[in-house]
C-alpha cells in the first residue's frame, strides 16, 4: 500500500521536518511504501478557477500551466493514503499545503449530489485515499485545534476518504510523544471506498 | 475621512463574482462619504515580495478592510491564505482596523461557507487584533454569473439581494456600528430542498457540465489516472 506525504511548510521554514521524518520511519515500518513532496521546494501554482479540469480536459488541469501539480496530484489518487503537514495557520491549512489542494479539483466530478442533505461535487473516481492531517503549533490554542479537526470533517465530505483524522502537535512535543501518537494515527488507517 | 480598503481575493479576477461584489462596494463607498480605491486583486499581488508589501501598505493606511473572495475547499483561496499570513507577520499594525470578510459559495447553501471558512477568518483577525464586525457568507453565487463577467445590477433578482445586503454592510461602517454575521441564500433553499425542484435542478447542473464537456472534446466523468 502507498502513501503520500504532503509536507506544508512555508518556504524557509523546516518546522515540519521533525515529524515527517517520524512519520516516514513509522509509516514504513508499518508496511507502507511512502512518497513525500516537501511542497515549497515545487513549482505548485494555485487554483485559477478556471473549471478545465472539468469541463475541457475532464480530471487533468491543463488551465495552470508550467508546474508541478498535475504530477503530485496524480500520485495522489494512485495511493491509499494521504498525509497533510501543516503549520496550523489560524485553524486551518498553511498555503503551501491550501495551492495543492485547490489543484485536486479534478480528482471530483463537475455537477453535484447531494449527501447528507448537503450539495456535494461527485465522485470522479471509485476510490479516494485515506486522509491523515497533522498540523504542528508553537503554542496549542484550543479554538485552533477544534477549527483543524472541523476543516478537516468538512473538506472530507468534499473529498470521500475512506476515513479522516486529525492531530496537532505542539513543536516542543517530545519525539517519544509524537511518534508514540503518530502510531496510534497509523493503527486507525482504513482504506476502502466510502459512498457518493 | 474613513478610509476603505477592497481585497478581491478570487484567483478568477475581472470576471469573478468577488469581483462584481466589489465593483458594487466601492460604487457605494464613494456615495456614502467613504474613501476608497479601486480593489486590489490579490492574485495580482501575492507572486513577489514587492508586490505583497505594497498590498500591506494599502492594508494599513485603511480603517476598514473588507475581504471578497470565494470559498475554496471549505476555506479561504490559497492566495487568500498567502495574503493572511504575510499580514500575521506584522500583527502589530493592524490593532482595532475594522474587517469584514465577503465569502461567496457555488452551493446554495450557504453553511458551506459558515461551518468553517467564516470561523477561520474570525480567528485570523482576533489573532491579529483586527475589530470583527461581522461577516457576510452569500450562497449559490454562481447564480450572479460573476464568472461571465455580469454585475450585480445585471443579475435581476439575484443581484438585487445581494446589492441590498451590500448596502447594508455600508450603512454599518457609516454608523459605525458592526454588521453582525449574516448568510444570503441567494437561491432560496426552500424552493432548492423542494424534492421535484431540487431534482430537476441537479439534473439540469450536471446535464449542462457533461454537454459542456462533450463539446469540448472531453468526456465529463473520464477517469485519467486510474491505474
Amino acid at each position: 500500500m502507498g502513501a503520500v506525504i504532503l509536507n506544508g511548510d512555508l518556504k524557509g521554514h523546516t518546522r515540519l521536518a521533525g515529524i515527517q521524518g517520524i512519520l516516514e520511519d513509522e509509516l514504513k515500518e508499518a508496511g507502507w511504501n511512502t512518497e513525500t513532496f516537501v511542497l515549497n521546494e515545487y513549482n505548485i501554482k494555485s487554483c485559477t478557477g478556471c473549471f478545465k479540469c472539468w469541463d475541457t480536459t475532464p480530471g487533468i488541469c491543463t488551465g495552470v500551466k508550467n508546474d508541478d501539480a498535475n504530477k503530485i496530484v496524480e500520485t495522489v489518487i494512485q495511493n491509499e493514503l494521504l498525509v497533510f503537514l501543516t503549520p496550523l495557520t489560524f485553524g486551518g491549512y498553511s498555503s503551501e499545503l491550501k495551492a495543492i489542494i485547490e489543484r485536486m479539483l479534478g480528482l471530483l466530478q463537475p455537477g453535484q449530489l447531494i449527501v447528507d442533505g448537503e450539495s456535494h461535487h461527485l465522485k470522479r473516481y471509485e476510490r479516494y485515499p485515506s486522509v491523515l492531517a497533522f498540523a504542528v503549533t508553537d503554542k496549542l490554542d484550543k479554538e485552533e485545534e477544534v477549527l483543524f479537526k472541523k476543516l478537516l470533517e468538512r473538506h472530507s465530505r468534499n473529498f470521500y476518504p475512506p476515513m479522516h483524522k486529525t492531530e496537532v502537535f505542539q513543536t516542543k512535543e517530545n519525539e517519544e510523544t509524537i511518534r508514540d501518537r503518530v502510531n496510534k494515527c497509523i493503527q486507525k488507517i482504513k482504506v476502502g471506498n466510502r459512498r457518493g | 475621512m474613513t478610509k476603505a480598503v477592497l481585497l478581491m481575493g478570487s484567483p478568477r479576477g475581472r470576471k469573478s463574482t468577488s469581483n462584481a461584489v466589489c465593483i458594487y462596494l466601492q460604487e457605494i463607498f464613494e456615495k456614502n462619504g467613504l474613501e476608497s480605491q479601486d480593489p486590489i486583486f490579490i492574485r495580482n499581488h501575492v507572486a513577489t515580495e514587492e508586490k505583497m508589501n505594497d498590498m500591506l501598505v494599502a492594508i494599513d493606511q485603511a480603517d476598514i478592510i473588507v475581504l471578497v473572495a470565494p470559498l475554496y475547499d471549505d476555506t479561504s483561496p490559497a492566495i487568500v491564505t498567502r495574503t493572511m499570513e504575510a499580514m500575521a507577520k506584522n500583527s502589530s499594525k493592524y490593532a482595532n482596523k475594522r474587517f469584514l470578510p465577503i465569502i461567496n459559495s457555488g452551493f446554495p447553501e450557504p453553511f458551506h461557507i459558515t461551518e468553517i471558512a467564516i470561523p477561520i477568518y474570525h480567528k485570523f483577525a482576533t489573532s491579529l487584533g483586527l475589530h470583527w464586525t461581522g461577516s457576510l457568507a452569500l450562497g449559490g453565487g454562481e447564480a450572479m454569473r460573476g464568472s461571465i463577467g455580469k454585475l450585480l445590477n445585471e443579475s435581476g433578482g439575484f443581484g438585487k439581494k445581494v446589492m441590498k445586503a451590500l448596502d447594508r454592510v455600508v450603512e454599518s461602517f457609516v454608523t459605525n456600528s458592526d454588521f453582525g454575521d449574516e448568510a444570503l441564500e441567494i437561491f432560496s433553499l426552500k424552493i432548492y430542498y423542494n424534492r421535484v425542484m431540487r431534482k430537476f435542478m441537479l439534473w439540469i447542473n450536471n446535464r449542462s457540465w457533461k454537454k459542456t464537456a462533450k463539446k469540448n472534446g472531453g468526456q465529463v466523468d473520464a477517469r485519467p489516472y486510474s491505474t
